[in-house]
């Protein structure tokens, strides 16, 4: 058995870690660290507070795995907790922004240049903060349309029935995510002291 | 926006994450092929995918992963003093002691059940002793306990009274004459306890005519 957990052999990490195994807790620590930690840094943009969230998380997953009943997959009731504490946490903390507010086909209206923007001039480590910035202002909504789909790699009819929603809707997200992307990119890069 | 651009750009995503089905794929492949335009928003989409990929980049140190098993350690001492044997927590947290010692606990927490029931039953069907030795225990309130009639010719300042008053902490809050007897309202710092002994050490003395207790009233 590998020392990291996987969704192949999680079963058997939480019967280990049921009957005192001291590697499961690891295994799983470390197995899942990656999506944790991807999924709340997407939301959160301090990094202390990320590392405090993501042990939160597996924190409270131990705790309660007696309500862990296997109606959804360990890695998504885990992604579940960690939306909780990274809300719990921008409650807190008064930081909930997004892009915009408004709704996606006014946006699409207004927005004056709609072309993608024209990135391959810009170094990659640039874009790469900057969309980060963007990302974490995405809505909701969108912000977990495109970590399923980009991070987990999920195709759209699984995406749909993660986010409860039609295939249509998620399609939709996933195009207005990136429309809000390329604006936010766009007025950052036109004016870099611009917040959104 | 056509309905093939618009198509594409619903599929691209998809294209990206390789998710498609071969049907899908070929029609992606082929606008691309077709539209300049479209490779600028493939650039842009994969740059999407990269940014959110490289947030799952980071892999716990050994530091990092101590740290967490501190915190878990930590978080199920407290919690697995109250769950006794059926606990989840696993032996591994040095708890193994406090496991096989839980059968003993057991059995202490059965006596002090027990030994409270008694108790409440106790004080329940024994209201008096309840009473007496506790509900009544006033101190000095400055409100009359009991009305002393003295008997004739005796008066307050009698030093065998006086003598009596401070055996049992009384004190006298108000005095006057009625019918040539003295009548004392009298304050007692320990009532149920001492009320009956001052009253009976008067009488043995043959200084008090007659009492009336206040505190039921």
């Amino acid at each position: 058995m590998n020392s990291a957990a996987s969704d192949h052999d999680i079963e058997d990490w939480l019967a280990r870690f049921h009957d005192g195994d001291e590697r499961a807790a690891t295994a799983i620590y470390r197995g899942y660290f990656s999506v944790v930690s991807a999924f709340v840094r997407l939301h959160v943009d301090d990094a202390g507070a990320v590392e405090e969230i993501v042990d939160d998380t597996f924190l409270a997953a131990f705790d309660g795995l007696s309500r862990f009943e296997h109606r959804s997959s360990f890695k998504t009731w885990l992604i579940g907790i960690a939306k909780n504490k990274s809300h719990d946490w921008l409650r807190r903390a008064k930081r909930e922004p997004s892009i915009s507010e408004l709704d996606d086909t006014l946006l699409l209206d207004q927005l004056v240049d709609q072309s993608w923007p024209a990135i391959e001039r810009i170094a990659a480590m640039q874009i790469n903060k900057l969309l980060h910035f963007c990302l974490q202002r995405l809505t909701l909504a969108h912000r977990e349309a495109t970590f399923f789909v980009f991070f987990e790699e999920m195709s759209v009819e699984q995406a749909a029935q993660e986010l409860c929603c039609s295939v249509g809707t998620v399609k939709s997200r996933l195009f207005y995510a990136r429309l809000k992307l390329s604006d936010c990119i766009k007025r950052r890069l036109h004016n870099p002291q611009v917040q959104t | 926006m056509t309905n093939d651009q618009q198509r594409f750009e619903q599929l691209l995503p998809f294209y990206v994450n390789g998710t498609l089905t071969e049907q899908e794929r070929e029609f992606v492949s082929a606008y691309l092929a077709k539209h300049n335009h479209a490779r600028q928003s493939l650039t842009w989409t994969s740059s999407i995918q990269r940014t959110i990929q490289d947030l799952g980049s980071v892999a716990p140190d050994d530091q990092r992963v101590n740290r967490f098993l501190q915190k878990l350690a930590e978080q199920q001492q407290p919690k697995h003093t109250q769950q006794k044997n059926q606990s989840s927590v696993p032996s591994f947290l040095g708890l193994a002691g406090a496991r096989e010692n839980g059968s003993r606990r057991d059995w202490w927490l059965v006596i002090m059940g027990f030994g409270f029931a008694g108790l409440a039953t106790l004080l329940v069907l024994m209201p008096g002793l309840f009473q007496n030795s506790v509900l009544h225990w006033d101190q000095l309130d400055g409100q009359a306990d009991i009305r002393v009639t003295l008997a004739e010719n005796v008066k307050p300042s009698d030093p065998v009274v006086i003598a009596s008053l401070q055996r049992y902490n009384a004190m006298v809050l108000e005095q006057k004459e009625v019918d040539g007897r003295y009548e004392l309202l009298v304050d007692l710092k320990r009532r149920s306890h001492d009320q009956h002994p001052l009253i009976q050490a008067m009488r043995d003395d043959g200084h008090l005519e007659s009492y009336t207790l206040l505190a039921a009233r």
